[in-house]
């Protein structure tokens, strides 16, 4: 009986935790009273941390497929050993772009994402060439392949540590045919920022970077804005890019301003075929894009990105890749050429974060 | 006595996965409640419905237009439900608690875009609920990071 009993009391209590507990439940179809929710606060030792994103900023994109074209223009190659200067005709210059970029850590203390790149420039010149640059470059093209880590670690609702270390390895290497470490271009940005509201978020640093062409060590700005119409913005990081964002609609974005690309190529193939007096040569290569963009939504988080403008040469010179020049260096080049602006186009497809 | 020892083991044994059963039970409900998602525009009430876990918008911090008329789902791809209003608009919905404070197998819709992702959810502690936005893989993703609220009594 005293058995009985017992199993009675357990299966009763089973059948009773077994029910919805109906405080809980909130059928789709109940009229609620949302008022409720306004008034409402964090638990006590609960604490609040800023995040990156601001709203309506354009989409991240996690993979982007893209093809760049720029065109035609001339290149004036400086006067090196025994080769006189000579003047060749680039009928265009082209190439894939690759991006892919993962946020791999992302909670409320630290964001991390992995980033990869590769980009490729093919220089479609007439004629013959037989100046060393001219040659390696027709034969050869230039090559940048990358891998980066991006950390955003808040320290409280406010403020905020950004860092970034990306690794190339750059120059006219073919395929597959990957350079020493040694030959290893390291960039890094380290800044301090904050987020005044969730459209606003500024952030000032110093960069290690190589887009004036040589290293350089320099302030970096970050201001990424948007105006509470939601259809006008910015997106500033100073120097690699300044942008002006008009939103049309959330799946139509226009944006124009400027990036600086640039990058230090180990002439490997040129240093082969030419030799040279010195370790390493290197093309100190700088570019300021004037750009009209045009990015939407193809279907769904597929977007495409359309991007036009006139490329002003700032630097395209080859250098001692052993010296570092600081800002205000002025000492020749060891080939001094003259690359003539042009007009690029840039389209990509894009697999954009949500 | 050997009856009585086997109907003994069974009570064990049905007590024992009851148990087990309600700790599930209550860990899953871990996640019902108020949360304000990491822009801190809207905040999302979590309930139960049959077995499965759905989420709606219970407040938003701009809830009307300038004009003065109540937000709506405008940014919908279907045109039909472009005047459904955001208020009371369920936007995560079908999540199955798989153990460990994750809820996987849901899916979240953002009216800012009109997009709707895979979604999983963790709670990283009591008051934490980080939301992982994806597409296809949860690497082709962003994470979210909701906070609990309480109502003021």
């Amino acid at each position: 009986m005293k058995t009985f009993f017992t199993l009675f009391v357990y299966l009763s209590v089973n059948m009773l935790w077994a029910q919805t507990d109906s405080t809980k439940t909130v059928p789709v179809e109940e009229e609620e009273d949302y008022s409720q929710y306004a008034d409402a606060e964090a638990p006590e030792g609960s604490k609040s941390y800023c995040t990156s994103k601001v709203l309506g900023l354009s989409p991240q994109k996690l993979i982007s497929v893209g093809y760049d074209v720029q065109g035609p223009y001339s290149l004036n190659s400086g006067a090196y050993a025994a080769y006189l200067q000579e003047k060749s005709q680039i009928d265009y210059s082209h190439g894939t772009r690759l991006l892919a970029n993962f946020p791999v850590i992302s909670n409320t203390r630290w964001l991390v994402n992995l980033g990869a790149n590769y980009m490729e420039s093919a220089y479609a010149m007439g004629g013959s060439v037989s100046h060393p640059l001219a040659s390696t470059l027709k034969n050869n093209g230039l090559r940048t392949m990358g891998v980066n880590v991006t950390l955003f670690k808040p320290l409280n609702s406010k403020y905020f540590v950004l860092s970034q270390l990306s690794t190339d390895w750059n120059g006219d290497i073919p395929y597959f045919n990957l350079p020493a470490m040694n030959q290893l271009k390291v960039s890094a940005v380290a800044a301090f920022g904050f987020k005044k509201h969730d459209r606003s978020i500024f952030a000032l640093g110093i960069s290690r970077t190589y887009r004036g062409g040589g290293l350089l060590y320099i302030p970096v700005l970050m201001f990424n804005y948007t105006y509470p119409n939601r259809k006008w913005g910015y997106e500033i990081l100073l120097p690699a890019k300044a942008l002006v964002r008009y939103t049309v609609n959330s799946r139509n974005m226009i944006f124009a301003g400027f990036e600086l690309e640039g990058a230090a190529y180990r002439l490997n193939n040129m240093m082969k075929d030419y030799p040279s007096q010195y370790n390493a040569l290197e093309l100190k290569r700088s570019e300021i894009r004037t750009r009209l963009s045009y990015e939407f939504s193809l279907y769904k988080f597929i977007w495409v990105s359309i991007n036009t403008g006139y490329r002003l040469n700032y630097r395209f010179a080859v250098d001692n890749g052993d010296k570092y020049r600081s800002f205000f260096d002025d000492t020749p080049y060891i080939i001094e050429n003259e690359l003539a602006n042009a007009f690029y186009a840039n389209v990509s497809i894009n697999l954009v974060a949500p | 006595m050997i009856r009585k020892a086997l109907f003994l083991k069974l009570i064990f044994a049905y007590l024992f996965t009851s148990l087990y059963a309600f700790s599930q039970s209550t860990d899953a409900d871990k996640i019902l409640g108020l949360w304000e998602v990491g822009s801190k525009k809207a905040r999302i009430k979590i309930y139960k419905q049959d077995e499965r876990y759905f989420g709606k918008i219970v407040w938003l911090k701009e809830p009307k237009y300038e004009d003065g008329t109540p937000k709506v789902d405008k940014n919908n791809p279907d045109e039909a439900l472009r005047k459904v209003p955001l208020l009371g608009y369920v936007n995560l919905k079908g999540f199955k608690y798989i153990g460990d404070n994750k809820w996987e197998e849901g899916t979240i819709y953002d009216p800012e875009n009109g997009s709707t992702y895979s979604c999983a959810m963790n709670l990283t502690d009591e008051n934490t609920l980080d939301v992982r936005g994806f597409i296809g893989v949860q690497l082709f993703g962003r994470t979210d990071t909701w906070k609990r609220l309480v109502i003021k009594k």
